[in-house]
């Protein structure tokens, strides 16, 4: 019973990390129907950001992870200037664009900080009696507590702020919400920064448990367009939700049934998603 | 004969009713036009008529076959053409290719030999000869149109579902429209049924003319009978009011 | 007219490639015509009817595993498993098309992408069968290994591939392809049996890609799940992007291009990936023609200049 009780623990933890990668992609599809194939290199890239701030330069590693967080949101936007302003309204040159770009990413990072793993020093050390079931390591217990931070706070952004309202318009309908003013441009901008942010967040905050290696990000984004497939395209709560059955039924399915096709089962359930019911848990049906 | 025939159909979006339980004729040989204020369900009725959406009730048949179950491409072979309100030219390709493509999608395989004669008739009838290899971008907006209607000709159809061909046209290019369009009924046989904007255009040109309004078909008889009607003055002035 | 004549005389010039060529070059030369008919193939689905799978390298290895598997497990002649590859293949092509036959652009993606590294995952995995990524070792295609034979078998496989390739966009499935890909809705319109296109060409796509796959296979004689990998599918897609995608002779000159680049590149190391990458990048961004694309502009305004 308390071997379940671990293995949920860690789908949950995992889930809402999933879930973080997934508001990400979400934000960027959602604003401007764009899918960032690079999403995962982000995540990377702020991992050795974190890592670089933390050990070489020697701040702390909570600085660490807010000052990589920036530099992801900024590369972001750069991203977006140079290589997806110009591909707008033209779907498969996006796709192909920033698939190149993913590959050109993780084989620079090979170059440039090598093949072996890198990780910042972790916040917290330790573990944790979890409902006296099991022992937990404590920097997950702080990941999952950061992580959940972050989701709420994007929540709130998005329900309270002006931004957020704009956010909501534009995934509603694009057309509309130009006519009454907004610039689509600068939203497109913003909203790919901080997408690319998210990401970001979600790398400072899993790479003290999990280092970074070049090729990781691939993993990362696959299982964010699965999360947000499964949660619905357009919805953030799906994400949430998708992100969390997501990690759920890859621990208990790789606990019970098979660790070795453990990567399998999110493929497995874009796919069924994808044929069944394309709309997701929460989607909007696309006309 | 009775070419087309529409019996009872309906069809709703959520809570929208969008058609609302619409029933007409077309007969073969004539030009009929429909019209009604915006959002009245003109284009529904011809999405669904053409299998692009599916009828929620009633049923649609063309030449005494049921199109219910039929995709669009099907119902194109059966001799249904269509043209779109915003017009869908293959931009990367050119007028001649465009109007190629009717031609490989027809039923009755045309020889390779014979297409090239077909289609400078085809371009020709509607005002585009000697663009046969400009780039559909490339086109400007009445020539857009022309390669719409080219494009439905080529398909052989018995009847054209027109939709808003006259809207941005200038005068003298919507007179040529209207001879086109007459051209097409008297010298090609084929039957039309054309919704659009214009109503002085639709009266002067058409026999018979329905009136859809907020999904219903609230009018029909001839431009005289409808242009009379009371029912129809209010549909329109319902439309203003609500304007101001 | 002129380019049968074209075609014929470059064919007739590889064929007398291996009497001048070294062992390594040629090795390069059979790398490039395998590039050449994966690129060319993922062309016609995603440059002419806009269905970009990331797939593509899926089907090479189900090729080569089946021909492979058979030959290695069954004792059947790699003769008679290539073409059960491609059945294979061609099936497979079938149902990945058909499961995404309701959706379009990203979710298309999305589904062949997670089709292929199902597929990667499965075979790395089932160890019993595949030898995972150790490798399994397969015989030649028929006989002694030779790289001459195996340079010509696969010179004649792709001139083939390519001649289908061309026939099919010259006829009217081309036309049809053509026109679902600017816009689905309009061809339906028009008679054009959209789904039925669609599926057609995955099934087309599929099946050249299971031949490449085994020809491959067999050359090397040894399979690993790299030829199911997003590795090799990035490298195919980026040699039909630089070479220019939409076009016939895209796919063939960036495969060759890009081959060649990067042998010249591995003498500096394993930095070829990254240079084609950027290279890629930089066509998708400003070229988004490819060569052939650059090429037809520069004389365009040669010709201009020129009157």
């Amino acid at each position: 019973m308390s071997d379940f009780s671990l293995y949920l623990t860690n789908g949950l933890v995992m889930g809402i990390i999933y879930a973080l990668f997934a508001l990400g992609v979400a934000l960027i599809v959602g604003i401007m129907n764009v899918i960032n194939f690079a999403h995962g290199e982000l995540y990377v890239l702020a991992g050795y950001f974190s890592a670089l701030f933390a050990t070489a330069l020697g701040f702390h590693p909570a600085l660490a992870m807010a000052m990589s967080t920036v530099v992801i949101f900024v590369v972001g936007l750069l991203i977006e200037r140079v290589f997806i302003r110009p591909t707008y309204g033209n779907d498969m040159y996006s796709l192909i664009v920033t698939f190149i770009l993913s590959i050109v990413l993780q084989n620079a990072y090979l170059l440039i900080f090598g093949p072996y793993p890198r990780k910042p020093p972790n916040l917290v050390t330790g573990a944790t009696n979890v409902f006296s079931l099991f022992m937990y390591g404590n920097q997950r217990l702080l990941g999952f507590g950061l992580a959940l931070v972050v989701i709420v706070a994007f929540f709130i952004l998005i329900k309270f702020t002006w931004f957020g309202r704009v956010v909501r318009a534009v995934s509603l309908d694009r057309d509309m919400a130009a006519l009454v003013g907004v610039n689509p441009e600068r939203v497109n901008l913003i909203s790919f920064g901080l997408g690319c942010a998210l990401a970001g967040a979600a790398g400072v905050i899993l790479t003290p448990i999990f280092p970074v290696t070049p090729t990781v990000g691939v993993g990362v984004s696959l299982t964010a367009f699965v999360v947000v497939v499964l949660g619905g395209m357009g919805s953030f709560a799906g994400c949430v939700v998708g992100g969390l059955v997501l990690g759920v039924v890859e621990n208990l399915g790789a606990a019970y049934l098979s660790s070795a096709y453990k990567q399998l089962f999110g493929f497995v359930i874009l796919i069924l998603v994808l044929f069944f019911r394309p709309a997701g848990l929460f989607g909007r049906q696309r006309v | 004969m009775t070419l087309l025939s529409v019996e009872s159909v309906s069809k709703s979006f959520g809570g929208l009713m969008a058609v609302s339980n619409v029933s007409f004729s077309v007969e073969e040989g004539q030009i009929v036009g429909l019209i009604g204020p915006n959002g009245a369900g003109k284009t529904t009725l011809f999405n669904v008529i053409a299998g692009a959406l599916h009828a929620d009730e009633g049923r649609i048949s063309f030449r005494g076959k049921d199109l219910n179950r039929l995709a669009p491409h099907e119902i194109c072979r059966e001799g249904l053409a269509r043209t779109f309100q915003v017009t869908r030219p293959f931009l990367g390709m050119t007028c001649y290719e465009n109007v190629l493509v009717a031609l490989v999608g027809r039923r009755d395989r045309v020889a390779e030999s014979e297409r090239p004669q077909l289609i400078e008739k085809t371009l020709d009838l509607t005002g585009l000869a000697g663009k046969q290899a400009v780039l559909a971008r490339d086109l400007n907006l009445i020539d857009k149109k022309r390669l719409e209607l080219a494009r439905a000709l080529a398909t052989n159809p018995k009847l054209v579902l027109l939709d808003e061909v006259l809207g941005g046209l200038s005068s003298m290019e919507m007179s040529q429209a209207l001879e086109l369009i007459r051209t097409i009924r008297d010298r090609l046989g084929i039957t039309i049924l054309w919704i659009e904007h214009v109503v002085g255009a639709v009266m002067s040109l058409c026999e018979r003319v329905l009136v859809l309004s907020q999904g219903a078909l609230i009018c029909e008889g001839t431009p005289k009978e409808v242009s009379s009607d009371t029912c129809v003055i209010e549909a329109y002035l319902g439309e203003a009011d609500a304007q101001d | 007219m002129q380019y049968w004549i074209a075609a014929i005389v470059a064919l007739g010039c590889f064929a007398t490639l291996p009497f001048f060529l070294g062992q390594y070059w040629l090795h390069a030369a059979i790398m490039g015509l395998f590039y050449v008919m994966m690129a060319s193939s993922w062309n016609l689905l995603a440059g002419y009817t806009g269905q970009v799978s990331f797939a593509h390298a899926a089907f090479a290895g189900i090729g080569a595993y089946t021909s492979g598997i058979l030959a290695v497990k069954a004792g059947i002649p790699p003769l008679i498993g290539l073409p059960l590859g491609v059945a294979l293949a061609a099936l497979l092509g079938f149902a990945l098309g058909s499961l995404c036959i309701r959706m379009g652009g990203i979710y298309l993606s999305l589904t062949t992408l997670a089709f292929s590294e199902i597929l990667r995952i499965v075979v790395t995995n089932e160890y019993e069968i595949t030898r995972g990524t150790m490798g399994l070792k397969i015989p030649p295609l028929f006989g002694e290994y030779s790289k001459t034979v195996s340079f010509y078998v696969l010179l004649i496989a792709a001139a083939l591939m390519l001649w289908a390739i061309r026939r099919i966009l010259d006829s009217d499935l081309g036309t049809s392809f053509r026109a679902v890909q600017n816009d689905e809705t309009a061809a339906s319109s028009l008679g054009i049996p959209v789904v039925r296109v669609r599926i057609i060409a995955f099934v087309i796509a599929g099946a050249m890609a299971g031949l490449a796959g085994s020809l491959y296979g067999h050359y090397l004689m040894l399979i690993t799940p790299h030829v199911l990998s997003l590795d090799l599918m990035f490298l195919v897609l980026a040699m039909t992007v630089i070479g220019g995608m939409g076009t016939f002779v895209g796919p063939i000159i960036g495969a060759l291009f890009l081959e060649v680049l990067s042998e010249y590149i591995r003498v500096y190391g394993e930095f070829h990936i990254l240079i084609f990458g950027l290279v890629a990048l930089a066509a998708a961004r400003f070229a988004p023609e490819g060569l052939v694309g650059l090429w037809r502009g520069y004389f365009a305004r040669k010709v201009r200049s020129g009157q």
